[in-house]
């Protein structure tokens, strides 16, 4: 079996605004076919990152490959084979659908047939309202016609940054069903980044997390999220009773208080029902018991603790 | 890169505000029209009331080339902010509408785009200034005829003749053109650095008054640094209506008293707009795209 080549190759990337350090020394690979998801908080260097791989935005150090030929020698081959909705999908709202459509791909260097770009905005359900201004058209369309536009030229890689900000649950869950069908049934290599955990969880097979500007974890998202651990959130009448006698069982090394005055622990999924057994069999009237997202649990944990994890590392709270 | 200037082109005749300027022309040479053929003869007779005591003038003195001649006078006044109302919006209202990061992922050099950008500009500017021809010369020799041309400065009265006088206004309409595209040219080096067109449309506008308020003082030290200003020069075009004069002190027909003058003016102008052109490709090839 053949190892997949990378598509993307970051090594030592950085990038400074004046003495704020948006990215600090980032290095990652998307291999071909990837869906790669690019996870962190607002302002952790996700759109910063995003932006230098697009030459929108000048690296202050490091090199980016990108089919395996260097960007800023070859920045016009490479996007000429690259697709890309860059958080709000802004387009020239004084024109139609359809023209906006043409005028990038003829940007992108094709002259299309109208048969071909009506094709196209018939793929993002935009055909019956191609020759309505794009003033008049809904955060969804205006987002499906963005995607319409990245993917005029048929990139090899697909770069979403938010995709589904501003969407409601349909478009976002068309997003989703998109970008499974690009990487599933076109064979292309998409990066998303999103501060939505789930939405990442659903759809990416590998995973990057920054925090402030740092790599903090990048593996399959299989390895790095460990389904036979969760972290619960616990809420009692009485946290502070219930704190004080959690740390004298053995259930104190895996235990912290949240901010709000919770119990949060991360514990094996089988050991859910006993704890939840001894609080009450303890007096304790539970009022919320909430297993996490496996993602959230994960990412809160490497963005408070903000410290470097590989695949298979032990990742407890 | 036709196709990057039909697409800006495309762009900039597909925005309302581009044809405000067309109608802005429209409408303040059809006003001064109106108020000369109201009553342009009364104002006429009162300038010339001395000129009249010592010469006898035949002729229509009123006519469409002296019309076209006053026009073109206003022209330091607004078209300037009609030329930055696009050219001023060309980057910055890119970045302000968020297509500024489509256009530069696209696999085009930032040159090329702005390139591409400049000279959709530089079109839209001759088109304008045609648009200013059109109304200025041709409609004003429809309604007020055509004859010799009379011009009258504090010392000297010129008199072109009809049959010499229409190659001058191509060329002084020309000259103009050259005037307005460094306008454009600045607008458009403004535009690099603003999220939004209001901030260069103002600034542009602030440069020409500030700089045309300078030409007016005779101070010494303006008086130096004159020369170098680009508002100097944009009224160039003057000198395509002043005649040599022969031994006999006749005016030659067909001649410029001053051409070293109007070619150096055009120069300075020309390279007015290579300065600031040339600033905002070295800008905006290192500009990070952040909107």
């Amino acid at each position: 079996m053949s190892t997949p080549s990378p598509v993307v190759e970051v090594s030592s990337l950085s990038k400074l605004f004046g003495s704020f350090q948006a990215v600090n020394d980032l290095s990652f690979k998307v291999m071909a076919g990837d869906v790669y998801g690019f996870l962190g908080q607002n302002g952790a260097g996700k759109s910063t990152t995003i932006r230098m791989l697009l030459s929108l935005v000048r690296p202050s150090s490091g090199v980016m490959r990108i089919f395996g030929l260097d960007l800023e020698k070859h920045r016009r081959e490479i996007l000429s084979r690259v697709g890309a909705v860059i958080e709000s999908p802004d387009l020239y709202t004084y024109l139609n659908g359809y023209e906006n459509l043409e005028i990038f791909a003829r940007l992108s260097g094709i002259r299309p047939e109208r048969r071909i770009l009506m094709d196209k905005l018939d793929r993002v359900g935009l055909a019956s309202r191609g020759q309505d201004k794009v003033r008049a058209y809904s955060q969804g369309m205006k987002q499906r016609l963005g995607i319409a536009v990245a993917m005029v030229h048929d990139p090899a890689l697909v770069i979403l940054d938010e995709p589904t900000n501003g969407l409601d649950p349909q478009g976002i869950a068309d997003i989703r069903n998109l970008i499974r069908s690009l990487s599933r049934d076109q064979g292309k290599t998409v990066i998303v980044s999103s501060h939505l955990l789930a939405e990442i969880e659903q759809v990416a097979t590998r995973l990057l997390i920054i925090d402030r500007g740092r790599k903090v974890a990048e593996g399959p998202i299989h390895e790095l999220l460990d389904p036979e651990h969760v972290s619960l959130e616990v809420d009692t009448t009485d946290n502070e009773a219930c704190l004080r006698y959690l740390s004298g069982t053995g259930w104190r090394e895996k235990m912290e208080r949240t901010v709000t005055g919770r119990i949060r622990l991360s514990i094996d999924a089988a050991s859910v029902p006993s704890f939840n057994r001894e609080l009450v069999e303890k007096g304790f009237d539970v009022r919320a018991f909430n297993p996490q997202n496996a993602l959230e649990a994960y990412f809160l944990s490497l963005t408070q603790h903000n410290g470097y994890v590989e695949p298979g590392q032990d990742r407890t709270l | 890169m036709w196709s990057l200037v039909r697409i800006e082109l495309f762009k900039v005749f597909r925005k309302p505000r581009t044809y405000i300027a067309f109608v802005a022309v429209m409408a303040i040479v059809g006003l001064i029209q109106l108020g000369f053929y109201v009553d342009g003869k009364n104002y006429l007779s009162f300038g010339m009331q001395t000129l009249t005591e010592s010469f006898d003038i035949e002729g229509k003195i009123l006519n469409g080339y002296l019309m076209a001649y006053i026009i073109l006078q206003t022209l330091l006044v607004h078209v300037p902010l009609l030329i930055a109302l696009v050219a001023g919006d060309m980057i910055s209202g890119e970045a302000n509408m968020g297509t500024l990061r489509l256009l530069v992922t696209r696999p085009r050099s930032r040159q090329g785009l702005l390139m591409g950008k400049f000279l959709a500009s530089c079109i839209y500017t001759v088109a304008l200034l045609l648009w200013m021809a059109i109304w200025a010369l041709g409609v004003s020799v429809l309604l007020f005829g055509a004859d010799d041309m009379l011009i009258l400065k504090s010392e000297v009265v010129t008199q072109v003749l009809k049959s010499d006088v229409l190659w001058r206004y191509v060329a002084a309409f020309g000259f103009a053109t050259l005037s307005m595209i460094t306008v454009a040219a600045l607008a458009f080096l403004l535009s690099v650095f603003a999220e939004n067109s209001i901030g260069p449309i103002i600034t542009t506008m602030s440069i020409v008054i500030v700089f045309t308020i300078l030409n007016t003082l005779n101070l010494p030290f303006f008086n130096t640094i004159k020369p170098y200003l680009f508002t100097t020069h944009m009224l160039g075009w003057k000198g395509f209506f002043d005649l040599s004069v022969n031994a006999a002190h006749e005016q030659v027909v067909g001649s410029i008293e001053h051409p070293g003058a109007i070619a150096r003016s055009a120069t300075i102008l020309v390279a007015h707009v290579f300065l600031f052109y040339g600033a905002a490709v070295y800008f905006f090839k290192r500009k990070d795209i952040l909107s």
